[in-house]
C-alpha cells in the first residue's frame, strides 16, 4: 500500500463477519473566522465539503461536510460484510479544490486488524 | 459475490463511475448537491428545516447519540451515533450553538451500518442532534453538551 508515508491513517479491523473502519485525516478545517495570533489576519475557510468511503471500489457511504467538522477530522462506521484483502479506500475533496484518499485492506488472517 | 446496486437495477461498471463522479450516491435521489442553504443556516431550527427540506421531524428514542456531558475542548467533541429505525438512509449532525449548526450528512447504503462517529466542533454549551431520514421521514435526537471552552 502507499500509506506508509500518507499524512492520513485508516484501520480497518474484521468483526464479526464486518469490519470497523477507523479513519483519521490530516486537514485544518478552517471556519473562515479565525484570525491569526500573530498578524491579526482572518485565515480563510478551508474544509472538507465531500468524502466517499468505498469498499472494493463500489460507495458504500458518502458525506457532505461543512466547516463546522473538527480540525483533523476522525470517523469511524462499520461495513457490514467484509473478505480478507478487501480494500476500503476514503476519498476527498475540500473547498479549494484539493483532495486527498487513504486506504487500508481487511487483515488477510484472521484475528489481526488490518494495518494502513 | 453478486453486484449489488443502489439502483435495484444492474449497471454496467462504467456507469457506476460515470454516476459516481456525478454526485453522492444519486441512484434513486436526485442528484445531491453540496446543501449550501443548510450549512449556511445560522440558526439551528433553520438549519433542520433545510436539512429535512421543511418536512415534519419527530422526536426519536431508537436513535442513540452519545456526546460527552462535559467537554473541555470545544474544538474536538467525540460524537457517536447509531439509528435503529428501519431503512436508514441519511445521518446529519448538528451543533445549536455553532454560527452555522449543520455540520455533516452522512449517505449510507445498506451495505454499512446505520452507526457512526465523527468529531465535531462545539461553540458552547448546548444541543448536539442527530439528524435520521428513514424511509423518506425524518427523525431526530439530541444531546446537551456542556463545552468549556468554545471551538468555533
Amino acid at each position: 500500500m502507499a500509506n506508509e508515508k500518507s499524512v492520513h491513517r485508516i484501520r480497518v479491523e474484521s468483526v464479526n463477519g464486518g469490519a470497523d473502519v477507523r479513519i483519521l485525516l490530516r486537514h485544518p478545517m478552517e471556519t473562515g473566522t479565525r484570525k491569526d495570533s500573530v498578524t491579526g489576519i482572518t485565515i480563510p475557510r478551508h474544509f472538507i465539503e465531500e468524502i466517499h468511503f468505498e469498499h472494493n471500489g463500489e460507495e458504500v457511504m458518502a458525506a457532505h461536510w461543512s466547516w463546522g467538522m473538527a480540525l483533523n477530522p476522525f470517523v469511524s462506521f462499520h461495513i457490514r460484510r467484509v473478505r480478507p484483502g478487501d480494500v476500503v479506500r476514503v476519498h476527498w475533496t475540500d473547498n479549494k479544490g484539493m483532495s486527498g484518499a487513504v486506504e487500508g485492506a481487511v487483515a488477510l488472517s484472521s484475528g489481526k486488524p488490518g494495518r494502513a | 459475490m453478486q453486484r449489488r446496486t443502489f439502483l435495484g437495477a444492474t449497471l454496467a461498471a462504467a456507469e457506476c463511475a460515470l454516476l459516481a463522479g456525478a454526485g453522492l450516491l444519486k441512484p434513486q435521489r436526485a442528484l445531491a448537491a453540496w446543501p449550501a442553504a443548510a450549512f449556511n443556516a445560522e440558526t439551528l431550527d433553520s438549519a433542520l428545516r433545510a436539512l429535512s427540506g421543511g418536512a415534519p421531524i419527530s422526536d426519536s428514542d431508537a436513535i442513540v447519540l452519545q456526546a460527552p456531558e462535559q467537554a473541555a475542548d470545544g474544538r474536538t467533541v467525540p460524537v457517536d451515533v447509531i439509528s435503529n429505525i428501519p431503512g436508514t438512509r441519511s445521518i446529519a449532525l448538528l451543533s445549536e450553538k455553532n454560527p452555522f449548526p449543520a455540520l455533516s450528512r452522512f449517505e449510507l447504503t445498506p451495505a454499512v451500518s446505520p452507526s457512526l462517529s465523527a468529531r465535531i466542533k462545539m461553540g458552547g454549551t448546548g444541543k448536539v442532534v442527530a439528524l435520521v431520514e428513514a424511509d423518506g421521514r425524518y427523525y431526530s435526537t439530541s444531546r446537551r453538551v456542556e463545552v468549556a471552552v468554545g471551538g468555533c
